[in-house]
């Protein structure tokens, strides 16, 4: 059994086995004073996915399981797992077009464990202290961690709050978690109505197999909720002794106009190199990321409750055109997804188009959804995808063309099962692909 | 070209797009009907709220149409009809407009209790009511109006079951529909403060990972899987770390060849060769990325000691190394970039 096998085993281990404590100890106590059970909600996925192509097949079995142990209003302790499991289940792990990241593991059966963590819930100084496997999305990078998060109720007034969190890094598809490490703090507080400033500091330390990577990150942010309907945020940050990116955003809410617009402004204002993983994932496949500005608008407009219009753009410029390569690519996205709903069906169109240096993506799509019965709900459309780049001096064009079908079938209040079935037709081959499987919320 | 001059384009394009749509629904040709003015009645000639809205105890009202005709008899004798306070009222003499601020039924709301007990004007909730020359919808009262104030005020904001009468898990918010599933992400992006925006006041934090985990985007299909990825990291590598850990990409990167290494990219054509020597290109298109150490290139033997060898150029290089005798797969740009 690997490193990460064994930290996510002992994990689960110790949440269920609190869990099965708690109800013990609960239901003694049952005699001398009313207690809260100890109830438990989750979700429960599980699908089967067989595919084909004209010469090849796969068939892979795929099951998440959500657990939500207690209620943080009603108890004092609450668990939480999250976890994947995948089976190959007919031994195809070649170098074949199905091969996925599971296959790259000697054994059929591959689990991973996302989330698994016991929150303590009625400390007097604390809003949260968490325990255990946790992903935390605030934080500068999202900091997925095995390990301890604390944050302080607000202060009455200025709602000022505090809280830090460190741990040994989780880097699900590493070998070893060996001298990894991730720690950091933050403070919070809303100086004025409808403001909040926080600063974060994040380090994290990642031991790879060519060096070992120390980074520090600093960050100041503000919102401000101008109105119920605009919202301002900025960002910026620091890593290391460098100045690292710069973000500005606004957003306007009207549900009254039933109109949302969001335009934020990005600068990333050094070049991104050989950093610790939470700070610079993709420098391993893509190198060095170099400095550059974006602007992104969407706009989702109803008119009325049959028609509405989703729409925006994304322009990238680099600063420096030189540095335009392989992956630095200055590039401009637009899309727009118009849908119709009528009393027979629900209608979308949706339509992309990316233009950079000699790589475009054009997209088009439709979807037709339609509630057959109160339980069945069936769908069909169809995804159409051209990819056109230059590979050496050639020009190379992937026309890729999917129709598909899906059928929803609600069996009980909290059961679903589903069946979809996908025809993809592109440059190589012919693909088939089926997912069935059934999900239930407890 | 700078990044001014590249957003006007697909500005205008936006543009161009909401004021098409406007035109289509008709929200710049509807003719705005005649309206009840608080600017007028309120600001100018200082009524009191009470001088209208007297009503039931439990709620404030709407006038009469004799409340209105005991000033507007003799003020709209002039006016056309379509102008005249009548026109406000059905036929029953009921005032036509539903009230702004009406709440939905299930709403559990005291008007007395709020305005005799915990607020002494009606402008702390009818905000500005007083320079409006029209009720439109804006002028109605939001839940995190409601939830501020009560937030100040020591009540619990997220206790649904103080103003909620009907709490159905099912329920969703008006705003939850018409491909919310596109939307949802604005609302978290801007992580406002106000309560109607608040995902956690309704789902669990654990709901967002369970579901993103299990429902990739639509263009993730078995192509994107094999090689659209690949271009789409490369124009945009942000993008992906929005779900995928970034160990993944290096664990299957590490047993995985790109789409491109088969055929003839390696013996005995090697056609992978000139990647990087049509022409040399120093920084070379992503061979590195992978191939880091790869021995064959640092053998590549070394000029020969010689001061003509050492202080040659390239053109230099040619003149004795006839590109004719010289087959190599270089084009000959720059010998000095591995023989050095």
């Amino acid at each position: 059994m690997c490193p990460e096998s064994r930290r996510a085993t002992l994990w689960v281990g110790l949440i269920l086995g609190w869990a099965l404590l708690a109800s013990t100890a609960r239901a003694r106590a049952e005699d001398d004073e009313p207690a809260e059970p100890l109830t438990v909600h989750g979700a429960f996925t599980l699908r089967y996915h067989p595919r084909w192509t004209s010469d090849d097949s796969d068939h892979d079995l795929d099951s998440t399981l959500s657990l939500d142990i207690g209620e943080a209003s009603r108890h004092a302790v609450t668990g939480h797992v999250f976890l994947r499991g995948t089976a190959d289940l007919d031994g195809n792990r070649d170098d074949g077009p199905f091969q996925s990241l599971a296959d790259t593991y000697d054994h059929a059966v591959h689990g991973v464990l996302y989330e698994g963590y016991i929150d303590l819930n009625e400390t007097e100084d604390f809003e949260r202290v968490r325990f255990g496997r946790q992903l935390v999305f605030d934080t500068p990078e999202f900091v997925h961690f095995d390990g301890l998060s604390l944050e302080t109720r607000p202060t009455a007034d200025e709602k000022l709050r505090f809280g830090a969190y460190a741990g040994v890094s989780v880097h699900l598809y590493e070998s070893s978690p060996d001298g990894d490490l991730v720690a950091g703090a933050f403070g919070s507080v809303e100086p004025w109505k409808g403001g909040r400033a926080r600063v974060d500091w994040l380090y994290a330390r990642d031991d790879t197999r060519l060096a070992v990577d120390r980074n520090h990150l600093f960050r100041a942010a503000l919102w401000h909720d101008l109105s119920e309907r605009w919202n301002l945020h900025g960002a910026y940050s620091w890593l290391e002794d460098q100045n690292r990116d710069l973000l500005l955003r606004a957003t306007y809410l009207g549900s009254d106009l039933d109109l949302r617009v969001q335009g934020s402004y990005y600068r990333l204002l050094e070049t991104q190199v050989d950093y610790a993983l939470e700070f610079d994932p993709y420098y391993q496949q893509l190198q060095e990321f170099f400095p550059y500005q974006q602007v992104d608008m969407t706009i989702a407009k109803d008119f009325g409750n049959r028609f509405v219009v989703d729409a925006g753009f994304s322009v990238r410029v680099l600063d420096d055109s030189d540095d335009e390569g392989a992956f630095n690519r200055e590039f401009e996205r637009y899309f727009v997804t118009p849908t119709w709903v009528q009393d027979w069906a629900t209608i979308s169109l949706t339509g992309s188009l990316w233009y950079s240096d000699g790589q475009d993506i054009h997209t088009l799509g439709f979807d037709v959804t339609k509630d057959l019965t109160e339980q069945w709900e069936a769908s069909v459309g169809s995804y159409y995808s051209l990819y056109k780049y230059d590979l050496f001096t050639d020009s190379e064009r992937d026309d890729v063309r999917t129709y598909y079908f899906k059928l929803e079938h609600e069996v009980i209040e909290g059961l679903d099962c589903d069946l979809e079935a996908s025809y993809e037709d592109d440059d190589f081959d012919d693909w088939f692909g089926v997912k069935a499987g059934l999900r239930w919320i407890f | 070209m700078d990044l001014l001059a590249r957003i006007v384009k697909p500005g205008l394009g936006l543009l161009c797009l909401a004021v098409v749509g406007c035109a289509l629904f008709g929200t710049f040709s509807r003719e705005k009907p005649y309206a009840f003015s608080h600017a007028t009645h309120v600001g100018e000639f200082e009524m009191a709220c009470d001088d209208c809205h007297y009503g039931e105890p439990e709620t404030p009202g709407m006038p009469t149409l004799d409340d209105c005709m005991a000033c507007h008899e003799d003020l709209d004798e002039d006016n056309p009809p379509d102008r005249r306070v009548t026109a406000l009222f059905d036929e029953d003499e009921v005032y036509r407009a539903v009230h702004a601020a009406a709440l939905n039924d299930e709403i559990l709301f005291d008007h007395d209790a709020h305005a005799d007990g915990y607020v002494e004007d009606c402008r702390a909730c009818h905000v500005g009511i007083e320079r409006s020359s029209r009720i439109v919808a804006a002028d109605r009262i939001t839940m995190n109006a409601c939830t501020d104030c009560h937030t100040e005020n020591g009540w619990d904001a997220a206790d649904c079951s103080m103003c909620h009468d009907e709490i159905d898990r099912d329920w969703m918010p008006p705003e939850h529909r018409l491909g919310w599933d596109r939307r949802h992400g604005q609302i978290v992006r801007c992580e406002a403060e106000g309560t109607v925006n608040n995902c956690s006041l309704c789902h669990e934090e654990s709901t967002c990972i369970a579901c993103h985990r299990v429902t990739p985007p639509r263009d993730h299909n078995h192509h994107f899987r094999l090689r659209g990825h690949g271009i789409a990291a490369s124009i945009d590598r942000t993008r992906c770390a929005s779900c995928h850990e970034p160990d993944g990409c290096n664990r299957c990167h590490a047993t995985t060849e790109p789409l491109s290494h088969v055929g003839s990219f390696g013996s005995p054509l090697n056609r992978h060769c000139l990647g990087c020597h049509l022409p040399l290109q120093p920084t070379n298109g992503g061979c590195t990325t992978c191939h880091r150490d790869t021995p064959s290139h640092a053998l590549a033997p070394g000029l020969p000691p010689t001061p003509a060898h050492l202080m040659a150029n390239d053109a230099q290089c040619r003149e004795c190394h006839i590109p004719d005798r010289l087959r190599h797969p270089d084009n000959g740009d720059s010998c000095r970039f591995c023989h050095r």
